[in-house]
């Protein structure tokens, strides 16, 4: 049997062809990709509003009316003003720096590493630092003070959308 | 006026027509293949379980919060607001005040009373 061989031009035609039909399945599998990667990747992260939260909450439980009673500045005044269970306290780490005069003391509750990882790139903790000028009550004394927040949450499963 | 197209002309044209047709065809298999894996409904699970969320921490004692939802049972778990359509995602709260919890048909009441010493 004599198989007929294409001429160049139809060579040529035939590969302009393919030439097209690659272009058009790049064309929708880089829409396909751009579709899927938005859906994805949706991310619905709301530890920054938490933090703020946080802050607030833990300014509102250490002073009252803006007044800080030294004697009861400790660990364990912190960690009464949330109902942090033991699975929480890994994924949060709250602390407080009270400061006036020669004066200065620091307390915590829950994962300290977590301050470490602050700022990292990727999936890292929300942090953040805030300052307040308050009264510091020392016996019948009240003096300036400085509260120095800082406050970090982890909860990156929850945050990063898997499906 | 328009020239009569011969049969090679017509046997190329459906030759685009059908790679066209062909490719739309398994874009769109694919899509909806995916889109039947990931489902809205994880999606309304995750943003109505954030905002009960941050409504709850946000809120001072003696404050009550009604909300609508469809589709999905809503459940406090400890420390945890679990919203379920087939499969459940949680998320956990700091508010320190005591919770009263009621959920039902698609309508969750949550109200907040100080912590009593």
């Amino acid at each position: 049997m004599k198989i007929k061989t294409k001429n160049k031009k139809a060579q040529l035609g035939h590969g302009i062809l393919w030439i097209y039909r690659i272009i058009l399945l790049i064309l929708v599998s880089l829409v396909y990709v751009l579709i899927i990667y938005n859906m994805f990747y949706f991310k619905c992260d709301i530890r920054s509003a938490e933090t703020v939260l946080l802050a607030k909450k833990t300014t509102n439980c250490l002073t009252n009316n803006g007044i800080l009673d030294v004697k009861n500045f400790d660990n364990a005044m912190l960690k009464n003003c949330f109902s942090f269970n033991k699975d929480q306290l890994n994924e949060y780490y709250i602390s407080a720096k009270l400061s006036y005069n020669d004066f200065s003391d620091k307390i915590k509750v829950g994962n300290a590493e977590l301050e470490v990882l602050c700022g990292l790139k990727g999936k890292s903790p929300e942090c953040i630092s805030q300052s307040y000028y308050i009264l510091a009550k020392n016996n019948t004394e009240l003096k300036n003070a400085k509260l120095d927040l800082s406050i970090s949450i982890l909860k990156v499963e929850e945050n990063y959308m898997n499906i | 006026m328009f020239k009569k197209m011969n049969k090679r002309g017509q046997n190329l044209l459906l030759k685009y027509i059908f790679d066209i047709i062909f490719v739309i065809a398994v874009g769109l298999i694919l899509l909806f293949f995916t889109m039947g894996i990931t489902k809205k409904e994880n999606f309304q699970k995750q943003i109505v379980t954030k905002q009960m969320i941050l409504l709850l921490d946000s809120a001072e004692p003696e404050t009550s919060i009604i909300l609508q939802h469809y589709n999905m049972t809503i459940n406090k778990i400890e420390n945890n607001i679990e919203a379920k359509t087939k499969l459940p995602f949680s998320y956990d709260f700091f508010s320190p005040y005591n919770l009263e919890f009621i959920s039902n048909n698609g309508k969750t009441t949550m109200q907040i009373f100080e912590k009593q010493q």
